[in-house]
């Protein structure tokens, strides 16, 4: 197991890698920031000036070798438009998306897991029917619309909860339905698509021919196949539950880094993008390798290898 | 251990009775007919082996029996009587009592019949945890013991180990400790050993007439190989197009067969150090299960039929009907004689 | 019925075969009701995508700053003049909502296509040459399931700049590796196969052994895979332009309208309805015919 997970490690860095380089890259496209940085009314020679001091005259090569050796001391540069350190200001707003994404998956597990179920068992059934229209249209709607949606109904006309800002729970429960809706729908369908697949296997109808119980067939044998499918799927969402954070943070004027890496993406402070986007790479490979020691703990198949 | 076996009416009544059992399964492309009016008797502690090409409905027989068919199929008219109690009646919570404590199975592929994500150990001790409420350790213990039982050697060990760490053989045997763990009035083996090596069929084979000797069990052994049913089993029902075509004493079976469908089948056992020109097959296949033919369902693949030229074959469907000491056949070569179409009796009546 | 497809599949040419194939998904296909109204609201979306100058009743850019904010026909001030209302500097939102199917229908397709035939052929590279290139291939499409490419997207948007070519090819970026990767597996487990096999003996090219032999085996594959793609990418290009690297302002596309509505939500909401239904209804379609589509083509796809 051990070696597996070294390898798993292995893959995943080379994920962030291939994630940095790419950045970089597209970030030195367009030419070197400095002609934004400079003020509009100063002398070629001061911009020519300032290019040599921040290294964009080296070759691309040297200025990559360069950026990787800052980023193994997680050193991004300054924001150019603060002036603080880029790292730092990622730092300052990362808990509020961590917030944000928590809710949401608590949301996602909580919800959409015995809906899942529910839907699995209400197959060919009016319930089942009605369930899956849900689900469709969950996965139909872009979040930033039902953020909207949700905030004309419970913000606007019944004032129950607040549409903008963190703080309190109920700052929470709008911004983090919002985020999980799509995944809810997608979780539902997954959990609900795995179960009836389960449900279909062999060792389930031996273990009716056992005499066990309806309600523990499914919640012990059938179930716990399941799980270790929505392991992995989670897993992966949860990468995608920051990138849907985005939007979020947006609608709802959430303080998160989601909202500042647009920002600074419109604003052209690439050290800051390249900043947001490596802590995010790094939750999502360790997420990953979470998910893959909680799976081969759960899959004996995969745990005697 | 409870043996609820009741060994005094056994000579009154048979341990299972199914009769004119019916079992279609609703499709979109028509109702096929899987079981369509078979009858079938168990008495206490024998083992009956229901033999027949795959498709003919032994399977659903048996899950039938069990109440375990999946939707679209559903048991659309017929009797089962389990010990004095008609199963179809019995609610669901019953049924789930009943099952695996007094009625268990074993199926074809063992490895997928066992539970990937727990230990056989705890796959066989979840017998005794849910039908006689006992605590986790002791009924781990006893499952251990079963393991020995069924000649899984460093028992304590295996127990740990999970399904696919374990090959078809051993499989099969945890099955057959987990389907015997409560000692159950009847097995039911569904094709036991048709996926299992060849090497391995035998003692598997063994295992399970030894097993259910000692406890008196009885046994519906369903396979498509007559050879199985010969070494294995005290009487045979042979199975065709949802029906059965004959039932006899093994040995009054093999030795006066007298259905041209069983005939076909015994022929066309590959007989070692005979060398023949090609198998023996019976020519043509299994009807089509949604459009039956009206008469025999056996006709169009019929020798016998063709030779004596029997219209009636075609048109109407002969009854199953006493011709020996408990052996019964459906056919009119046995039915009529000098063509008539008079049944020579018109129901077989209670086999003894 | 039956007895003719056989016989047409026995005596004919492939291409009855073929014709007989499709006409027996077909047949599938409109089975399901729900099928047939996805199927609907599909064609419906690309009739008012393409007819969009004869659809709607106004020009959608023109102005008139003595009806803003009108709202639409069934309430108070609203007129049959406008629908579905007038925006904040009085451009009709039905016209602007007709000709925001335009982009979206336009620039899903497109880029939809375009990342199938992109992500196919890096599958197909991935599968037939060395390890090496092989593994690049298949860790980019790593990074880009478990990573928000959002972020890249934007940063891309940011850098180059905005233009509808240039968020074709950001979308082709986004919504290429699910190809890939079925081309590639089927690729590999296709290559040992003994038609593979005869034919390399034979000489046959592996440009030619791509296209011939495993392009039609991928095929239903990467129809389902395309259809939901296409969701994909017009909710993706919603989301770009509603963070304002998408389509600029003032050609109209749902995304961009959905921004200016938020700004409204408390007095003018029909800013944000019709754009925002107009997105789930396409989506909502696509996202069926994709299911419709799987389970007619093959119910054990698991895309």
């Amino acid at each position: 197991m051990g070696r597996l997970i070294a390898r798993r490690l292995l893959q995943l860095i080379l994920v962030v890698v291939v994630i940095q380089t790419v950045l970089f890259f597209i970030l030195r496209l367009s030419g070197d920031p400095v002609s934004l940085l400079a003020p509009a009314d100063a002398s070629p020679e001061f911009v020519e000036d300032l290019r040599e001091r921040m290294g964009f005259n080296d070759p691309l090569y040297v200025q990559y070798l360069r950026f990787v050796q800052h980023t193994a001391v997680l050193d991004f540069g300054e924001s150019f438009l603060t002036h603080r350190p880029a790292i730092e200001m990622v730092f300052d707003r990362l808990p509020a998306t961590v917030e944000l994404a928590g809710g949401a998956l608590v949301l996602i597990i909580l919800v959409a897991i015995p809906l899942g179920v529910f839907a699995a068992m209400g197959h060919g059934k009016s319930y089942g029917h009605f369930l899956t229209l849900i689900v469709v249209i969950g996965q139909a709607m872009p979040s930033f619309w039902l953020g909207i949606l949700l905030i004309m109904v419970f913000s606007v006309d019944l004032r129950l909860l607040p549409s903008f800002g963190r703080g309190d729970l109920s700052h929470l429960i709008l911004p983090s339905v919002t985020l999980a809706a799509w995944f809810m729908a997608k979780t539902t369908r997954v959990v609900r698509a795995e179960m009836l697949e389960v449900l279909r296997q062999d060792y389930i109808r031996a273990a009716h021919a056992k005499g066990i119980p309806y309600h523990l067939v499914v919640s012990k044998h059938a179930f716990r196949n399941v799980l270790i499918t929505l392991t992995t799927v989670l897993g992966l969402d949860v990468g995608q539950l920051l990138g849907g954070a985005i939007t979020t943070e947006i609608v709802f004027a959430w303080s998160g880094m989601g909202r500042q890496v647009v920002t600074a993406a419109l604003a052209r402070d690439y050290n800051v993008v390249q900043a947001s986007v490596f802590v995010i790479a790094i939750i999502v490979v360790a997420v990953n390798l979470g998910t893959d020691i909680l799976y081969h703990y759960l899959d004996p198949r995969i745990r005697a290898q | 251990m409870t043996q609820t076996g009741s060994s005094d009416h056994t000579a009154l009544q048979p341990l299972l009775q199914v009769k004119d059992l019916r079992t279609h399964f609703f499709t979109r492309d028509g109702v096929v007919q899987a079981v369509d009016g078979v009858d079938l008797t168990i008495q206490h502690n024998e083992i009956i082996g229901l033999v027949g090409e795959s498709g003919c409905g032994k399977s659903v027989t048996a899950l039938s029996i069990m109440r375990l068919l999946d939707h679209p199929g559903r048991i659309v008219s017929g009797e089962v009587t389990f010990d004095g109690t008609s199963i179809l009646d019995l609610s669901e919570r019953e049924m789930v009592d009943l099952r695996g404590s007094r009625i268990s199975m074993i199926f074809q592929q063992p490895q997928s019949s066992l539970n990937p994500i727990f230990s056989v150990g705890e796959q066989i001790a979840e017998m005794f945890q849910i039908h006689q409420g006992m605590h986790k350790a002791a009924a781990l213990d006893k499952a251990i013991s079963l393991l020995c039982e069924v000649g899984i050697p460093d028992a304590s060990t295996r127990a740990k180990s999970y399904p696919h760490q374990m090959s078809g053989g051993q499989a099969q045997r945890v099955m057959i400790a987990i389907a015997l763990a409560l000692n159950p009035e009847l097995l039911i083996a569904d094709e036991p050993t048709t996926a299992l090596d060849v090497t391995v069929q035998a003692q598997i084979l063994d295992l399970i007439r030894d097993l259910s000797r000692r406890i008196n069990t009885a046994v519906l052994l369903i396979t498509h190989e007559l050879g199985v049913i010969a070494e294995m089993a005290d009487r045979v029902a042979v199975m065709y197009a949802g029906r059965i075509l004959e039932t006899a004493h093994t040995k009054d079976l093999f030795a006066k067969s007298s259905h041209p469908y069983t005939q076909g089948l015994i022929n066309s056992i590959p007989v070692l150090g005979k060398v023949e020109k090609r198998l023996n097959v019976i020519p043509g296949s299994v009807p089509n299960l949604v459009e039956l033919p009206d008469g025999c369902r056996f006709a169009p693949r019929c020798q016998a039929r063709r030779e004596y030229d029997l219209e009636i074959c075609n048109e109407q469907e002969p009854d199953l009907v006493l011709i020996g000491n408990g052996h019964k056949v459906r056919c009119w070569l046995h039915q009529s004689s000098e063509g008539r179409q008079v049944p020579l009796a018109t129901d077989g009546g209670n086999e003894s | 019925m039956r007895k003719q497809l056989e016989m047409t599949s026995n005596t004919a040419d492939d291409l009855s075969k073929e014709v007989s194939w499709i006409r027996m998904v077909a047949s599938e296909f409109v089975r399901s009701k729900v099928n047939v109204v996805a199927l609907g609201l599909f064609i419906i979306s690309v009739l008012t995508a393409l007819f969009a100058p004869t659809v709607a009743p106004h020009d959608p850019l023109s102005q008139d700053l003595m009806k803003r904010l009108l709202p639409p026909a069934w309430i108070g001030e609203g007129t049959g003049e406008h629908i579905l209302g007038t925006d904040t500097v009085g451009r009709d939102v039905l016209s602007r909502v007709v000709f925001g199917a335009r982009i979206s229908m336009g620039i899903g397709l497109t880029s939809a296509t375009i990342a199938g035939i992109f992500g196919v052929l890096m599958g197909l590279i991935s599968g037939f040459f060395g390890r090496g290139i092989s593994d690049l291939i298949m860790r980019i499409t790593d990074a880009q399931l478990s990573f928000p490419f959002i972020i890249v997207a934007i940063t891309i948007a940011a850098v180059v700049g905005s233009g509808l070519w240039k968020l074709i090819i950001i979308l082709t970026l986004w919504g290429w590796a699910p190809f890939a990767r079925v081309a590639r597996s089927s690729v590999l487990s296709l290559k040992e196969r003994e038609f593979i096999l005869a034919s390399r003996a034979l000489g046959a090219h592996e440009l030619r052994i791509m296209f011939f032999h495993i392009l039609p085996n991928i095929l239903s594959a990467v129809v389902v895979i395309w259809t939901f793609t296409l969701a994909q990418m017009i909710l993706a290009e919603s989301t770009l332009s509603f963070l304002g690297f998408g389509i600029q302002p003032p050609t109209p596309s749902w995304g961009e309208m959905l921004t200016t509505g938020r700004q409204y939500i408390s007095s003018a909401w029909w800013l944000s309805i019709f754009p925002g239904v107009s997105i789930m209804l396409t989506v909502l379609a696509v996202n069926l015919l994709g299911d419709g589509l799987r389970d007619a083509l093959d119910p054990n796809l698991r895309v």
